[in-house]
């Protein structure tokens, strides 16, 4: 799991491979590692990712209602086919903030910021 | 040493990655592997090489084992757990009747001293090359599969979910009766049947814990490494019947739980019901396959898959 935080403003979080338990508890930990006061935006890079299993939905759902809570955005880009597949069964596309690029994430947060 | 490039079946040079606390010694190897046509990465240290495993497909892990940290032996385990059937040469500047037995206890494919001799590095890349043409003669006999049958009874304690999943869909590529996208969303369907039938089944864990911030992950994590451990839960058993034909697959995972009750699922699709974190892995695994049913009890779940390709 490889983070960054960008100019103290939000951080940028990229999953490896599917996200399974592990990658599931990695996530968890690298995002809740990021919410500190002041930084409560995470963007989640998804373009690397194949496949989620019900673990990595839940941790999705788990992140998002914090972060809501703390009047941040949880912003998901880069999903391919499959995973957004599973995001419209699941009803998800209706809860979690799903943009294409990281530009459009970007683009997402300053509009809702200004 | 090899002159021509040695290929996999999918055309692609073995990858080989190469940990050493010392940026000397891994280039030293890096650059004689890659004049014999190989693929490297490298990795200062074991935490760094579990990093690039999780992320890259690799042939053989050749490690030296002394480094601060993790070291070569504590990485070969962290492997095996994690990766039953990746190999991994160690290499040691001290050699000792010790270091050698524990390195092929814990299931290195060999053991060589510094300095290096790189005849005895391609001699295990031999090794490893038979292995990969083993597989691949397989994998192309699967092709023709016409039935197979096949049935586990599996210790909790020696089951490694994921690659367990893709042991028994990989048939399925073989085959074709679905396609490479497919083909993931059975495995993951199948991972998410094994993880209920250990964690759920029969070790009995409460994986709405998992889900209720870090302490409740801890705690989780701490109860499942315990009964992992406890001979009165490890010992139980997963048992895997598969039964695979030209048109179609079934599964039946049985764990010796006390079984769930599968008629009290809630459509996860429900409104009041999507904010929830829990209760998606039955929904999903039956988004995959055409017909999933449960037993009386609720500890085994029968699973059939059609082809999907015509």
């Amino acid at each position: 799991m490889n983070t960054n935080m960008i100019e103290n403003s939000h951080a940028v979080v990229k999953i490896a491979g599917n996200l399974d338990g592990q990658k599931s508890d990695e996530l968890m930990i690298a995002v809740e590692k990021q919410i500190i006061p002041g930084n409560v935006d995470v963007l989640v890079d998804f373009e690397n990712v194949d496949y989620i299993s019900s673990m990595g939905i839940g941790t999705l759902i788990s992140l998002y209602r914090d972060i809501k809570e703390k009047n941040g955005y949880l912003i998901l880009y880069g999903i391919r086919d499959a995973v957004k597949d599973i995001f419209d069964r699941t009803h998800l596309n209706k809860r979690l903030i799903i943009c294409d690029t990281e530009k459009d994430a970007l683009d997402y947060l300053r509009n809702k910021h200004n | 040493m090899p002159s021509a490039l040695h290929t996999t079946k999918h055309s692609v040079p073995l990858h080989f990655l190469v940990v050493d606390d010392n940026p000397t010694i891994t280039h030293l190897i890096e650059l004689q592997l890659c004049k014999a046509g190989y693929c490297c990465t490298t990795a200062a240290n074991g935490k760094e090489a579990l990093l690039q495993i999780g992320r890259n497909v690799f042939d053989l892990v050749i490690s030296d084992i002394s480094m601060p940290g993790m070291n070569g032996l504590e990485l070969l385990k962290a492997i095996k757990l994690k990766k039953p059937l990746l190999p991994v040469l160690i290499i040691t500047g001290h050699a000792t009747i010790e270091n050698a037995v524990e390195a092929l206890r814990l299931g290195a494919i060999n053991f060589i001293t510094k300095p290096i001799r790189f005849d005895k590095v391609f001699e295990t890349i031999n090794k490893v090359l038979d292995l990969n043409k083993r597989k691949n003669a397989l994998y192309t006999a699967g092709k023709y599969l016409i039935q197979e049958a096949r049935h586990f009874a599996i210790p909790t304690g020696e089951l490694y979910v994921s690659d367990l999943a893709t042991y028994l869909t990989d048939p399925l590529d073989q085959i074709a009766l679905v396609d490479t996208a497919c083909l993931k969303s059975v495995t993951m369907a199948i991972y998410e049947t094994l993880i209920n039938a250990v964690e759920h089944g029969n070790l009995e864990l409460d994986s709405t814990l998992k889900l209720s911030g870090r302490g409740g992950m801890a705690s989780f994590t701490g109860m499942k490494e315990k009964r992992l451990h406890d001979p009165a839960f490890a010992s139980r058993k997963v048992t895997i019947q598969s039964f695979i034909t030209a048109n179609m697959a079934q599964f039946t995972i049985t764990d010796e739980g006390s079984g769930f009750d599968y008629a009290a699922l809630v459509n996860p699709t429900t409104e009041g019901f999507i904010d929830k974190p829990h209760g998606r892995g039955i929904f999903l695994i039956r988004q995959i396959f055409d017909e999933v049913k449960f037993n009386d009890s609720g500890n085994s779940i029968s699973l059939v898959l059609h082809k999907k390709i015509s």
